[in-house]
């Protein structure tokens, strides 16, 4: 009799460890966001696309996606998990101000320095924003869920992150994975509208070379930047202020050790960070929706307006310029940011009609302004539709 | 040295003053009931006319030392919040409530005056700068009805007056405020207005830069040439033609000389320094190191 009761405790227990685990837990929308990760994995691996953001996004895929019962203390929406604590960053859009600090003391603004006008190409390709925006409104997303979607089409992940984050929480995730994915998708979606949009003559347009900038310019883009952006539009201030920070840092001369921080072990930790909770954010429950796949179709649109925007608006642009000042179209999707894919692009596409002209330096610029361009996009959409 | 430092002093002195001074002003008399019959107690469990200050900023701001008055240059109707109290630091868009009940020795929160005579209070600062002040008629007064600021639900816009319910600590809005993005819409249902302002806005954030690093650059070029004048004017003649750079010289080809002149450098370098040496290393003995006494050794059976 004992023990009938003995065993029957142990099967009972071992039926409740069962109920537990993934297994007896798991749905299709797991299995599909698993499988979803895998792939991430795979083209970070394998095809080396954009291996730093999203091989620890896949790998956060996997994570977020592990089925288990709620009420543990482990997933990455349940207050008080440790995945929940590093969430917060993202949440409360901490990281990406960080990862615009290491931009910064990354980036050579010399190629915008040494030709400033290439700072309009910027402008224009954020045209993407605000035509995935009319559209996603078009779709019925709220005037919020527009401006975060919209954002994709600056293509920078971190800027993606700090507005959806503070305009549609619930749909960060896959604006990220939309952002980021699209990102990695540069060499595949930009050439066929370069090629489109240009003619063989324009192709072979040969830029002067870019000046030698000294290093008093040097200090003071960062400065003026800085205080131009952000007194235009204050919203943009915790991106542009750290980009502008992290570049003085660099520029300076005087703070190495702080400019080898920033652009060495402290983005390096942040996108460790921001890769996995962005991808363990993306639960099936929350990210295999109708949403996300709009958000998905809105992205490739945005992309798309974008290059064109960048693209056009050179060729426009060179309506009023001399002879031997004009700018090669090529650069134009550049303005996307997307730093440096977008500029490689360039280069690429460059060289496949003539093989000396090396568009890589002058496509720097418009890739830097970019940058710049989407944060203050950013700011503006985050001024009108936040709160 | 010492200049300095007391420079560095008076800086933050004066920056902590504009500070402090910075931090009253976001403070605001949002709500105040009159005449209290039924609703809010106070902490001796007594209905009485009270008053709510709310930081609107994003950073605390202790009241301690400013004043609230019915009027002004009255001493027996302005009450000053004691300093050492830590309950007079406002949290970020936090709120806090006085009692007019004109009995200060109840403790920090109850004023030396009553709501009901003058029809007019005042926020004012440790200089007696009015912050913020009210009017309202005492007479038109309704009981447990509280007066405060509210948004107008067709203009959006912030107005004084009767409150729908009482709210002490809390936002005066007791309905749903309609978002800011909705609001928008609303009045920009296609997108289109966002999207040509935001062009706009993004457009004339580069255009700004874009004319600063024209100017910036073109001053910088001037300035290099003329130092480049004055610096080959300072030369003797003879220098002066020898340093003539090349006709037709560009940028790549510069570079590409000084990438070959460096690689012979580097390759002369690799042939110079076959040289091996090979030097006999002397060290003392010491028992602390030999094999001997080492621990690692392994007991040999005999």
């Amino acid at each position: 009799m004992e023990n009938h009761s003995f065993f029957e405790f142990i099967g009972a227990n071992l039926q409740q460890f069962l109920s537990y685990t993934g297994f007896a837990n798991v749905t299709p929308g797991h299995l599909i966001m698993i499988c979803f990760g895998l792939a991430f994995i795979y083209l970070a691996i394998a095809k080396k696309y954009e291996p730093m953001l999203l091989l620890p996004i896949g790998f956060g895929i996997l994570v977020g996606n592990i089925p288990f019962v709620p009420g543990l203390q482990i997933g990455v929406y349940e207050d008080g998990s440790v995945m929940n604590y590093l969430y917060f960053g993202v949440l409360k859009g901490v990281y990406p101000p960080l990862i615009f600090l290491g931009i910064g003391a990354m980036t050579d603004f010399s190629a915008l320095i040494s030709n400033p006008k290439l700072m309009l190409i910027g402008a224009a390709a954020q045209l993407g924003i605000f035509g995935a925006y009319i559209a996603a409104l078009a779709l019925g997303f709220t005037a919020a869920e527009a401006g975060a979607i919209g954002i994709i089409g600056g293509a920078d992940g971190p800027t993606a992150i700090f507005l959806s984050s503070k305009l549609a929480p619930d749909l960060m995730g896959a604006i990220a994975i939309a952002a980021y994915s699209y990102m990695a998708l540069v060499p595949v979606i930009q050439p066929p509208i370069m090629k489109l949009l240009t003619t063989k003559k324009e192709r072979v347009i040969r830029m002067k070379p870019p000046r030698q900038v000294s290093q008093r310019e040097k200090v003071l883009f960062p400065i003026i930047g800085m205080l131009l952006t952000c007194f235009l539009v204050p919203s943009g201030l915790p991106l542009l202020g750290m980009l502008f920070f992290g570049n003085l840092l660099k520029e300076s001369g005087v703070t190495k050790r702080l400019a080898n921080t920033a652009s060495g072990p402290l983005i390096d930790i942040v996108t460790i960070l921001i890769g996995l909770t962005v991808g363990a954010s993306t639960q099936a429950t929350t990210f295999l929706t109708w949403k996300s796949l709009g958000i998905f179709g809105l992205g490739a649109a945005s992309f798309v307006v974008a290059t064109f925007g960048g693209v056009l608006f050179v060729k426009f642009f060179n309506l009023f310029l001399k002879e031997g000042n004009k700018i090669n179209p090529l650069i134009g999707n550049a303005g996307v940011s997307a730093v440096p894919d977008s500029a490689r692009v360039s280069q690429e596409v460059g060289i496949k009609y003539d093989k000396t002209n090396y568009l890589l330096m002058h496509a720097m610029g418009p890739n830097v302004a970019g940058v710049i361009g989407s944060a203050v996009a950013a700011g503006i959409l985050l001024g009108f539709l936040g709160s | 040295m010492m200049k300095r430092l007391l420079l560095i002093l008076c800086l933050a002195v004066s920056a902590g003053g504009v500070l402090r001074a910075q931090g009253l002003k976001d403070i605001r008399i949002n709500e105040v009931l009159v005449d209290n019959r039924t609703s809010y107690v106070d902490d001796h469990g007594n209905h009485v006319g009270w008053i709510e200050l709310y930081n609107t900023g994003y950073s605390s701001v202790n009241i301690g030392g400013a004043y609230l008055t019915v009027k002004q240059g009255d001493a027996t109707r302005t009450y000053r919040i004691p300093k050492n109290d830590a309950r007079t630091l406002i949290a970020p868009q936090g709120y806090v409530i006085f009692f007019a009940d004109s009995t200060s020795n109840r403790g920090t929160f109850h004023t030396n005056f009553v709501l009901d005579e003058t029809g007019y209070l005042a926020f004012m600062d440790q200089g007696k700068n009015v912050v913020d002040s009210i009017l309202y008629d005492v007479a038109a007064q309704q009981p447990d009805v509280s007066i405060g600021w509210t948004d107008d639900p067709e203009t959006g816009e912030e107005t004084f007056g009767p409150l729908a319910g009482i709210t002490p600590m809390q936002a005066n809005e007791i309905e749903e405020k309609m978002l800011a993005s909705e609001k928008f819409r609303q009045r920009d249902p296609s997108g289109a207005v966002m999207a040509i302002t935001a062009m706009s806005v993004v457009f004339s954030a580069l255009i700004l830069l874009y004319l600063s690093f024209k100017f910036i650059g073109k001053s910088m070029i001037r300035a290099s040439l003329k130092k480049e004048q004055k610096a080959v004017s300072a030369m003797p003649e003879a220098v002066k033609t020898a340093v003539k750079p090349e006709p037709g010289l560009i940028g790549e080809e510069i570079a590409a000389i000084a990438v070959a002149l460096r690689r012979y450098e580097e390759d002369l370098h690799d042939i110079e320094s076959h040289v091996l040496t090979i030097n006999r290393v002397a060290r003392a003995y010491s028992p602390w190191s030999s094999k001997i006494y080492g621990i690692d050794n392994q007991p040999n059976r005999k």
